[in-house]
């Protein structure tokens, strides 16, 4: 689908990786095309799986991992503008950012680590989707924590401040475990989060504006990257077992 | 064939661990790290150190408003028997070792780590662990065990220069490590 509705105002600033892929596929999968699209870092930044990833069962089955996002820009055939820095906060990118008129917000998905300098933050609002339930669920690889906990993956759709996951909120939601036999880093992950952003700005399209954001809830807790060990068990836990071993993709 | 654990060896603190992306290891996997603990154990408890290494001279004059890091894990160690532990400032600790995986000297009055200050004092890590393990038992938060893990991968690395003095407690480290996460098995897993 290369003509969806036209998502006014919206600028997707993406960085060469699957999950910014994901996100693409994810849009013109519902329809919808956004205003504008800026692809930061060089070709050389691309983020591929270390090995091909398998697809996801329906409802994410339409979803390539092993694209880039240039290859869907380039088959949807969505103009977008090149940045080659991979850093946010060159002033090539800034000067990009002010280039662009009737800006409503900024949907980002970034480099592994980055975070949105405070310069672009104070142009418009920036949306992050995070990868879950906040604020119970801030930091990195959540989703493992929760299965550890024995709560259902979640996804947070926020207005990006200058702490880490502590914007006010936009759209959460919960989803299943992940199945078996799937690559959850590269693809569930990134399906899930991708499946909010459609619904989000399905929403911003059809009544005009992005919902009311809400502070978060009380206290947060952060969690950082999860020790495969631990990793391994959740996904034990979530009844994974060794038949799925083989079929899931080659170590980094 | 026994899958290896790829975590318990190399130089982490020169370079470190990449622990993001790591596939789906199964069974295997756990007992790879099972077997890799044990075989630690049992080298810290029967062995020499091969090539000692105590903590390194402090060539850096601190400034009156730094904190010496083992003080503060020693101050972190006493609180978790009060009845209100200082959690904060331990959240803080365990987010800046998961930041740089690296324990300097001296921090500064924020909980940054001075980093011209050293960060390869074994006795540090390990007093660390011993920490982690603490607070585990108290609270069972899961970064403290997420970090334990990660300073056991530590320890095990350099286990061949742990001193004579220290390598008991490394030992025991490693044991709680083991036990602690043989319960949650029991407990997560049918």
């Amino acid at each position: 689908m290369t003509n969806g509705r036209l998502i006014n105002g919206a600028t997707l600033l993406l960085a060469r990786t699957v999950r910014s892929s994901i996100y693409l596929q994810s849009l013109a999968h519902a329809g919808m095309k956004p205003e504008r699209v800026l692809l930061y870092g060089a070709a050389t930044d691309t983020q591929r799986p270390p090995a091909p990833v398998l697809r996801l069962p329906a409802p994410y089955g339409h979803l390539n991992g092993n694209l880039a996002a240039e290859e869907v820009l380039n088959d949807l055939g969505w103009p977008y503008i090149v940045v080659s820095s991979r850093d946010m906060a060159t002033p090539e990118l800034i000067a990009r950012m002010d280039e662009i008129a009737d800006q409503q917000f900024v949907v980002f998905s970034s480099y592994p680590g980055q975070i949105v300098p405070e310069t672009l933050l104070a142009r418009c609002p920036f949306i992050h989707l995070h990868s879950g339930w906040l604020p119970h669920y801030r930091g990195s690889t959540t989703m493992y924590y929760a299965m550890l906990a024995g709560d259902a993956p979640g996804v947070t759709a926020l207005q990006v401040d200058t702490g880490i996951d502590t914007g006010r909120i936009l759209a959460q939601a919960h989803y299943p475990l992940p199945p078996a036999n799937c690559d959850i880093d590269y693809m569930y992950d990134n399906a899930i989060r991708g499946d909010l952003l459609a619904k989000l700005m399905d929403c911003y399209v059809l009544t005009g504006s992005l919902p009311p954001a809400q502070a978060q809830p009380g206290p947060g807790t952060s969690y950082y990257v999860i020790h495969p060990v631990l990793k391994t068990l959740a996904l034990l836990a979530a009844g994974w077992s060794d038949d799925n071993r083989s079929r899931d993709r080659s170590p980094d | 064939m026994t899958a290896r654990y790829p975590f318990a060896s190399g130089d982490p603190l020169q370079q470190r661990y990449v622990y993001s992306y790591a596939p789906f290891g199964g069974m295997a996997l756990l007992q790879a790290w099972r077997a890799s603990r044990e075989a630690t154990i049992l080298a810290l408890t029967t062995t020499e150190a091969v090539t000692p290494c105590d903590s390194p001279p402090e060539s850096l004059e601190p400034r009156n408003d730094w904190l010496s890091t083992d003080t503060l894990i020693d101050q972190l160690k006493a609180s978790l028997a009060d009845p209100a532990p200082d959690w904060k400032r331990l959240d803080r600790l365990v987010a800046r070792y998961e930041a740089s995986k690296r324990l300097h000297a001296f921090q500064d009055g924020e909980g940054k780590g001075i980093r011209e200050s050293s960060f390869t004092s074994l006795p540090s890590y390990l007093a660390f662990g011993e920490l982690l393990v603490a607070a585990w038992r108290v609270r069972q938060h899961w970064p403290y065990l997420n970090a334990l893990l990660k300073i056991c991968d530590l320890l095990a690395s350099y286990a061949d220069r742990i001193p004579t003095s220290l390598r008991l407690r490394a030992a025991a480290v490693l044991q709680d490590e083991v036990s602690l996460l043989a319960d949650l098995t029991k407990k997560t897993l049918p």
